[in-house]
């Protein structure tokens, strides 16, 4: 039985989060062939949301003042313009339409409550000597209850409000959603039943010359996951009511006399599905020195839109292993382990997003209150597995008492069929599809070596992974051979799956426009078009070929010091930069990227900046401009990377003081995750961690613990 | 004892795992998700009016012919500032409009349309089940006009002489990801257009409860447009009167409230609810400002709502503008087939064939109906000619900005000797059309030729 409390604090101040875990497990021996295992597992999670979330950060603009010197919200712009908002409240609009994000995060009233249950019972019943029968029964349950209450302070509600309220005929204010709270509340829950039964046979003969391994067993599975949401409007927390609103008929909106419906906000979700899996493995053994391998699995599920036939995935493979060390020949004492072993194997691959048939969903449509049917997947008759075949040779090895021991390992897989996103004529009906649209090779490397020594009471172990990887696409059945197709990274025979083409970048103009060269080494400006492919330039592949992790452990006594280092090598990625699709001085924009500020201004600037200079217009005749300059190649930069990704220093307590505390065991423990990335390249930009407006710069996180056993 | 209890329960999970094993025990249908199969399905496809997923709307139309026409004029300061680089370039007749990596959305909305309907023709061909049949026929009128709109955009005007010829569009019939896409004459896909609404005519209600399902009216008033720009004065005549003999409700402008917040315009019914509206077709641009040009202004008197109430005055300033199309009706400016359009057509057959006094009764129907209460007067022609140009100039000032003037002045240049030839000036540069220009062809997006070459560009 365990207890465990979690209180996890977000980046944003007012983002709480609390957790309780409960574990009870049993097991009873029914009798010499019954036994029987039983548990259960309680969660309860209560979150609070009322922090301020990146997105509404980004509502407001950068060096905007949130408050003036006595405190008070200074009126932001966001949604309609503050001369609209004024107009408005000069009407006798119900609410005031200023914006202030301190505001916001002073009436925010979110939470989550998150409730979970898992129970399971086994039996294992022994039929014969080395033959027994289990079965696995689980049940799910879980429930999550969201309640936002959007008070007369909060934006939501005085926009929404305001937005409802228009003119009539004679001048006068119409008023469709009543004032006051409003409160959305939604309820999901889901239920899970996973039933499993397995036979497992285990003999040896002979003395143990013969070994026979052998499972085979059905599971099966059904997650149902069921909603509703209620959305109402002039809420009253303290009397619990609320005031009715008409939602069957248009009323105006806005300030031009359009007419829409009142959201009902009313939602029920329904979702199951249900799987199926037959498997079995089967292991010979000879003399502990060799075994023969096979394993075959079929797995199928509710699959919407697929006959059997392409609903169930098999997939099997078989090999050998020969243990070297156990033959007589070899008789190299320090060698403690040496395997070799080969394996072959299939597999078929679906992808749920896609189906054979033509998939619709239906949804209601606001202005004619109709219900309709829309395309998520187009029809594709054609469709078939994506097969890969897996080919492995591995050596694993043990030395010196086991202090050294590790792995190699070399795999080759060729997948068929490959589904992959296919860039369509539109003029078929849709621009693209998931299609199986070539071949792919993949060949690899895995190398682990691990170490430990001893020095008196000083422990080090020292591990190493290196993996390289090289994919290669055979061929390409719906190739799109054209300068998009290669910009945009189409399949493309004879690259890896992902890789990355630019434009070849001829610096600014005298005029500080983008220009790059074509095929020929011309110069080409941003109204003309690169037609032949050959004026490209390949950077490389998008995905580390070279990767690995370097930890450390050291320890003294009941102290402990473990260091993990990360590193990808070779690969490219492309740097964000400005793009003019927005101007800076259009009436609006709140943000500007950061390169704006190196952009050409005056002439000579082209010597040292490869920004462009602010167009005079958004339209003006710009064609190119962005394209060129976005992927020219002096914006793909080296992604090889080493990251200090952790930290950790523990202190446990020794045994003499755990008895006195009545504990079995004490751990001290602090925690360093992300401290630092060397990189290699000029702007010294990590590719795993480029902060957007979307997506903030990664931080260290430092984290105490403290676990006691009893 | 227990034992004997134990083999019970293994019998009964032995049971358990044989009746899991049935594939039926996986055949659910998903809630919210269905495979379009039968009727009701196709119904919930014809009904989609809002793009959403991967498929446009029914009533989304088309709006390169809107900037191309000699309707729009824009001012020298607003043309690079308030358009897409797109809609400068089909403004000046340019001889490519699109980048070669970018979308053509008339052309892939249109199409996009087509394999709808193309799917479910493939489906309920043959049928004999009333509401399928019906279905079956919605789905044809809406290819139908799709490819209408695709081959007077991209192709040159319907010519008795040339059609069989002159390069229109791929004409995909059939749901089919990887078709051959070269490009059918013009006269196959006239042919097609005709087979479709022939063949849909009979199984459509009269009339439909929603304006984005064709019904006889529809058909019958889309039948009389194909006539008419294919010259058939007689077919068209025919059609349009039995469209209107079904429907020929117009509104009287004088029954429109001001807009409270802009009292310069009217509150003019929602596009769904709009009564004039036989087929909802709506454009694709919701946003660009439209500017009349001072021909089209010229040709209004200050008594016609049509242009106190839908040319706004003090929107932009003086000096650079006078008036703007109404922005409110111009972000629903309805394509499809409307009721004073069907008027319009009877009013031209009529001139046309010499019935000039029942051409002027239609164009009074209208006027009536247009202009403020107690100022219309009724227009006369004392000649076939004359009425015809009567008809002609309102059928400009009725129709303005509604997808039509662009194919009117092809349509005139084949069948009137029209020569029409159009220019504009854009700080101080000159550009030209010529009546005999191969540019009255839309270029096609050089995307879909790199990607598929059997389709033949149109030439400069």
């Amino acid at each position: 039985m365990s207890l465990n409390y979690a209180d996890t604090k977000g980046f944003s101040r007012e983002n709480d989060d609390d957790r309780i875990i409960t574990n009870i497990r049993l097991n009873t021996q029914l009798n010499s062939r019954l036994k029987a295992d039983m548990g259960a597992s309680f969660t309860i999670r209560q979150r609070k949301e009322n922090g301020i979330p990146l997105s509404e950060i980004n509502n407001i603009s950068q060096y905007q003042s949130i408050l003036d010197e006595n405190g008070n919200y200074i009126p932001q712009s966001h949604f309609y313009d503050q001369g609209t908002k004024d107009y408005a409240a000069s009407l006798g609009y119900p609410y005031n339409w200023d914006y202030n994000i301190k505001q916001e995060f002073d009436n925010k009233d979110n939470s989550i409550d998150k409730k979970d249950v898992k129970l399971f019972a086994g039996l294992n019943y022994k039929i014969l000597k080395g033959l027994d029968f289990d079965a696995k029964f689980q049940y799910e349950w879980g429930n999550t209850e969201l309640e936002q209450v959007f008070n007369e302070q909060t934006f939501y509600t005085r926009n929404l409000v305001n937005y409802y309220t228009s003119l009539d005929k004679n001048g006068d204010l119409i008023n469709s959603i009543p004032k006051g709270v409003i409160l959305n509340k939604d309820n999901s829950n889901y239920k899970s039943f996973t039933f499993r039964s397995q036979i497992n046979f285990n003999r040896e003969f002979n003395d143990g010359l013969y070994k026979i391994n052998a499972i085979a067993g059905i599971e099966t599975r059904k997650h149902v996951t069921q909603g509703y949401g209620l959305k109402k409007y002039g809420y009253d927390p303290e009397s619990l009511q609320y005031v009715s609103v008409n939602y069957a008929m248009k009323v105006p909106v806005g300030f031009a006399g359009a007419k829409t419906f009142i959201s009902e906000g009313t939602t029920f979700t329904e979702v199951e599905n249900r799987f199926a899996s037959y498997y079995s493995n089967f292991a010979f053994t000879y003399a502990d020195k060799y075994t023969f391998t096979g394993s075959a699995r079929l797995d199928d599920s509710n699959l919407f839109g697929a006959d059997d036939k392409y609903r169930s995935t098999p997939l099997w493979s078989s090999g050998i292993n020969w243990q070297i060390n156990k033959e007589d020949f070899f008789n190299l004492s320090f060698v403690d382990r040496l395997n070799l072993r080969v394996t072959y194997g299939l597999n078929g691959n679906v992808d749920k997003s896609t189906s054979p048939y033509l998939i619709a969903g239906v949804a209601t449509d606001r202005y004619t209150q109709l219900q309709y049917a829309y395309i998520m997947n187009p029809e594709n008759p054609s469709l078939r597995w994506e097969k890969t075949a897996v080919t492995n040779f591995g050596v694993d090895y043990a030395l010196f008492n086991h202090r050294l021991n590790g792995s190699l390992e070399y795999y080759m897989k060729n997948s068929t069929d490959l589904l992959s996103n296919v860039n369509l004529n539109s003029t078929v009906g849709f621009s693209s599809a998931l299609l199986n649209n070539g071949k792919l090779e993949n060949q690899g490397l895995d190398i682990s070596v691990n170490y430990a020594a001893l020095i008196n009471k000083f422990k080090w172990n020292v591990g190493m992974n290196f993996s390289y990887n090289k994919s290669k696409v055979k061929r390409v059945e719906m190739p799109n051979e054209t300068v998009s197709g290669y910009i945009g990274g189409s399949l493309m025979e004879g690259k890896p799956l992902s890789y990355l083409y630019s434009y070849k970048w001829a610096g600014l103009s005298e005029e500080g426009t983008p220009q790059i060269y074509n095929e020929n080494g011309d110069k080409i400006d941003h109204n003309t078009t690169l037609e032949d492919v050959k004026g490209l330039k390949y950077e490389g592949s998008r995905v580390p070929m070279y990767y690995g992790s370097l930890s450390n452990r050291f320890s003294y006594k009941n102290f402990s010091l473990s260091m993990l280092f990360v590193y990808k090598m070779k690969y490219v990625f492309r740097k964000p930069t400005i793009s003019y699709d927005v101007l800076p001085n259009q009436p609006g924009i709140k943000h500007i990227h950061e390169d704006f500020e190196k952009r050409w201004m005056r002439s000579g600037d082209e010597n040292i900046t490869d920004i462009p200079k602010l167009p005079q217009y958004r339209n003006d005749g710009i064609n190119y401009y962005n394209l060129y300059s976005a992927n020219g190649s002096h914006n793909v930069l080296d992604g090889s990377h080493i990251r200090f990704k952790e930290l950790i220093f523990a202190y446990e307590l020794p045994k003499q003081y755990l008895k006195q505390l009545k504990l079995s065991a004490l751990k001290l423990s602090f925690q360093m995750r992300n401290i630092a990335v060397l990189t290699f390249n000029k702007d010294h930009i990590d590719p795993e961690n480029i902060p957007s407006m979307y997506r903030l710069p990664q931080e260290p996180e430092y984290t105490f613990g403290l676990k006691a056993s009893f | 004892m227990i034992f004997g209890k134990m083999k019970n329960i293994f019998l009964v999970v032995s049971a358990l795992l044989l009746l899991t094993s049935c594939d039926d025990w996986l055949d659910i249908t998903p809630k919210g998700k269905i495979i379009p199969n039968e009727a009701k399905d196709f119904r919930l496809m014809l009904d989609q009016v809002w793009h959403n997923g991967s498929s446009k709307a029914v009533t989304l139309g088309y709006k390169n012919v809107l900037f191309s026409s000699d309707d729009m004029e824009i001012p020298d300061e607003s043309y690079k500032i308030e358009y897409q680089t797109r809609i400068q370039k089909t403004y000046i007749w340019d001889d490519s409009i699109v980048l070669d990596e970018e979308e053509d959305n008339d052309w892939k909305y249109a199409y996009n349309q087509i394999y709808v309907s193309n799917l479910i023709v493939s489906k309920l061909s043959g049928t004999s089940d009333e509401e399928e049949q019906q279905l079956l026929a919605e789905a044809k009128i809406h290819r139908a006009f799709n490819y209408f709109i695709l081959v007077n955009i991209y192709g040159k005007h319907y010519n008795e002489a040339s059609s069989a010829s002159d390069l229109g569009v791929p004409l995909l019939l059939k749901p089919d990801l990887l078709a051959d896409l070269t490009r059918s004459t013009v006269k196959e896909v006239y042919d097609q257009i005709i087979k479709d609404i022939e063949e849909s005519i009979e199984y459509l209600p009269e009339l439909a409860e929603y304006n984005h399902r064709p019904s006889k009216a529809v058909a019958y008033g889309l039948m009389a447009r194909v006539a008419l720009f294919m010259g058939d004065y007689t077919s068209a005549l025919s059609n349009a009167e039995n469209c209107l003999s079904l429907y020929d409700f117009l509104y009287d402008f004088n029954d429109f409230s001001d807009n409270p917040w802009f009292p310069s315009v009217f509150e003019y019914p929602e596009r769904y609810e709009d009564k004039e509206i036989l087929f909802l077709k709506y454009s694709t641009d919701q946003s660009s400002l439209i500017f009349p040009s001072q021909e089209l202004v010229s040709l209004y008197e200050v008594d016609d709502l049509r242009f106190s109430k839908r040319l706004i005055k003090d929107y932009w300033p003086p000096e650079i503008v006078d008036y703007i199309y109404n922005p409110m009706e111009a972000a629903y400016k309805p394509f499809g087939v409307n009721v004073a359009e069907v008027y319009l057509m009877r009013a031209e057959c009529n001139a046309r064939k010499g019935n000039y006094a029942l051409a002027m009764n239609d164009v009074n129907t209208i006027r009536e109906k247009r202009y403020t209460k107690g100022t219309y007067t009724a227009l006369s022609a004392s000649n076939a000619v004359e009425a015809l140009e009567i008809v002609k100039e309102e059928r400009r000032r009725e129709l303005a900005f509604r997808g039509l003037r662009w194919f009117d002045l092809k349509r005139y240049n084949v069948y009137d000797d029209a020569n029409i030839s159009l220019s504009r000036t854009i700080e101080g540069v000159e550009y030209r059309l010529e009546a005999n220009s191969n540019r009255w062809a839309f270029p096609i997006g050089m995307k879909y030729i790199l990607k598929n070459p059997e389709i033949i560009q149109n030439p400069n």
